[in-house]
């Protein structure tokens, strides 16, 4: 069902993210430094970063991250109102840094996927899903 | 609301050590209070938190970017029987808190 809202919503997610892409583009860099900051390297296949290419329902967008030896795991929707999706910290007792969960993404868009090693070094993987309607979040 | 309808699936019984993996839902709208002319009021879960006999195993810090009915799944192991305690912190500072007895043999 399209409701009013759900039919207003897309477009003016679109135009937040039209006229202040700056901001947007900023707050994704605040959080990669709230994360511990430091050049990302090509995570390959150390960190396994798992999301449809194409995502009917932007509310609902499945997602799996997980990297050996990470102790922490961090998910950015630079396009989203919010980009910070998810900052995960793994303690003593995760065997290794898994993370599987749902998303909102309010648009089409690069999602990026951080990993922070035991020894500080930072893993990326980036993912570009296409979205056919936005996860608008009333 | 005052009440979270939380449901969780782990193994009853597992070895020392064994990773297993741990499945949460709450029944949570996450209003992010962006939606639209007239928006709901904001209602997030913010945070998740889950410990073993007092000992960490993944705190977990999000917001709206979360789907509506948070689905978390992580892996833990553990190296002898007790209790997980899992934590979900709304913004506003309420906190749920669930707990569940594991046995390890």
């Amino acid at each position: 069902m399209i409701t009013r809202r759900k039919a207003l919503c897309g477009p003016i997610l679109a135009l937040i993210a039209a006229t202040a892409g700056h901001p947007l583009r900023a707050q994704a860099q605040q959080a990669l430094e709230r994360f511990g900051g430091g050049l990302p390297e090509d995570g390959g296949d150390a960190l396994e970063f798992v999301i449809p290419q194409l995502a009917e329902d932007g509310a609902v967008v499945p997602v799996e991250l997980a990297a050996e030896g990470a102790t922490d795991l961090l998910l950015i929707a630079p396009a989203n109102p919010e980009p910070e999706i998810v900052h995960m910290r793994f303690g003593p007792l995760a065997p290794r840094a898994r993370l599987v969960t749902r998303i909102r993404l309010a648009e089409s868009q690069e999602v990026l996927a951080y990993a922070r090693l035991a020894d500080g070094r930072l893993l990326e993987a980036r993912a570009s899903v296409a979205v056919l309607a936005g996860g608008c979040v009333g | 609301m005052s009440d979270l309808q939380t449901r969780m699936r782990l193994p009853r019984s597992v070895r020392p050590g064994e990773p297993f993996a741990i499945r949460l839902l709450a029944s949570h709208p996450m209003i992010s209070g962006l939606g639209g002319e007239n928006p709901l009021p904001r209602d997030v879960l913010a945070r998740l938190v889950c410990l073993f006999e007092g000992e960490e195993v993944v705190d977990m810090r999000f917001g709206a970017g979360i789907s509506a009915n948070p689905f978390i799944e992580f892996e833990a192991a553990v190296p002898g029987p007790g209790r997980f305690r899992f934590e979900w912190h709304h913004e506003d500072g309420r906190v749920w808190v669930e707990e569940a007895a594991i046995d390890v043999t």
